[in-house]
């Protein structure tokens, strides 16, 4: 005890208790506690840097969600046929866009459509047979409008560049 | 100081830093497994150290340092957890753990000092502690062996202060009894 006791043992009895804890100074858990619990905290900080990758990841996937709705937002409109763009429409800087190419699900009826703008390899130009085939090696990139049906499938591709 | 040392060493093992759970476990390890042995016996005692530190590193935000030192959150934590052990293991009831039952049998029991006449006082000290009845033989290992007070101890317990100084005024005198012709 080590306070507010008024009724302590006698001398003896406190001295044989003291050297009981004295010995018993030497009692420990089995090494392989700890080393089991050191498992379970390297776990615990390999979740934690788990959990916060994914938070990054999550963010970014946000961000970029954002930004890709924000170009959709912009981007909506209904095909027109015509080789001009919605930014040559609105008279801003004209484009010249190539016509709509069939894409996989094309054949798939739709209702609704609205393209969206996205950045493609140039190489999808040569796979359209747009440009000659070494343009696959090219790391350059080119915008396109892709025709997305009310179901999600894209149904077409055109290819827009500034008319300049 | 040193509670706060804890408390932050907890945090971070929590987090998990290896080197903090280290000096952590190092420091209060040894006084866990004490108290086991005490309770429920050796064979037991390296798994109530780990489940009451697994305990601990899992369950982030139970300790309040306002309500008491980091070694008795763990003995608590440790009683808790032997208490259930014992309770699904049917070898105690729990309200051995609470009442004063048995005492006088306990006491007129033949105590373990016939029987470790040639051994060393301090064996037969150590024998007649485990063979009090676990609600006095508790506030003995923590009163007496871990020099808690009574403070701490009610914390560890989760019993009123005049709880801890009955039981351990009554454990004494048991004690006093069974070691009598020995001390």
């Amino acid at each position: 005890m080590t306070s507010n006791d008024s009724n302590k043992p006698d001398p003896e009895f406190g001295a044989a208790l003291r050297a009981l804890a004295a010995d018993d100074a030497k009692l420990t858990a089995s090494p392989n506690v700890e080393k089991r619990l050191l498992a379970e905290v390297r776990n615990i900080s390999r979740m934690r840097r788990r959990r916060a990758w994914f938070g990054v990841g999550s963010a970014a996937a946000v961000m970029l969600l954002g930004i890709a709705l924000n170009s959709w937002r912009s981007g909506i409109r209904q095909p027109s046929g015509t080789a001009l763009s919605p930014s040559a429409r609105e008279g801003r800087v004209p484009e010249i866009a190539t016509d709509f190419l069939p894409l996989p699900y094309s054949h798939v009826p739709m209702n609704i459509g609205s393209t969206v703008r996205i950045e493609v390899p140039a190489a999808a130009l040569a796979s359209f047979g747009l440009a000659p085939p070494d343009f696959r090696k090219s790391d350059v990139k080119v915008q396109a409008d892709v025709l997305i049906g009310e179901d999600g499938l894209a149904r077409a591709i055109r290819f827009v560049r500034p008319g300049n | 100081m040193k509670g706060g040392d804890d408390a932050a060493l907890l945090e971070r093992a929590r987090r998990g830093d290896e080197d903090a759970f280290s000096e952590f476990f190092s420091r209060h390890q040894r006084a866990i497994y004490r108290y086991a042995v005490y309770m429920c016996g050796p064979d037991a005692a390296d798994d109530v150290v780990q489940d009451t530190f697994m305990n601990v590193l899992l369950k982030s935000g139970r300790y309040d340092p306002s309500k008491g030192a980091v070694n008795s959150y763990l003995l608590g934590t440790a009683r808790h957890l032997m208490l259930r052990r014992l309770s699904v293991s049917r070898a105690v009831s729990l309200v051995e753990f609470t009442e004063d039952l048995n005492v006088e049998n306990s006491i007129d029991h033949e105590t373990p000092l016939e029987d470790f006449a040639r051994r060393q006082t301090i064996e037969v000290v150590r024998a007649a502690v485990q063979s009090l009845p676990p609600a006095h033989r508790e506030v003995i290992v923590l009163c007496e062996l871990e020099e808690m007070d009574y403070v701490e101890a009610a914390n560890v317990l989760q019993c009123p202060i005049g709880t801890v100084r009955s039981r351990l005024n009554r454990a004494r005198t048991m004690l006093g009894r069974k070691l009598g012709r020995v001390i």
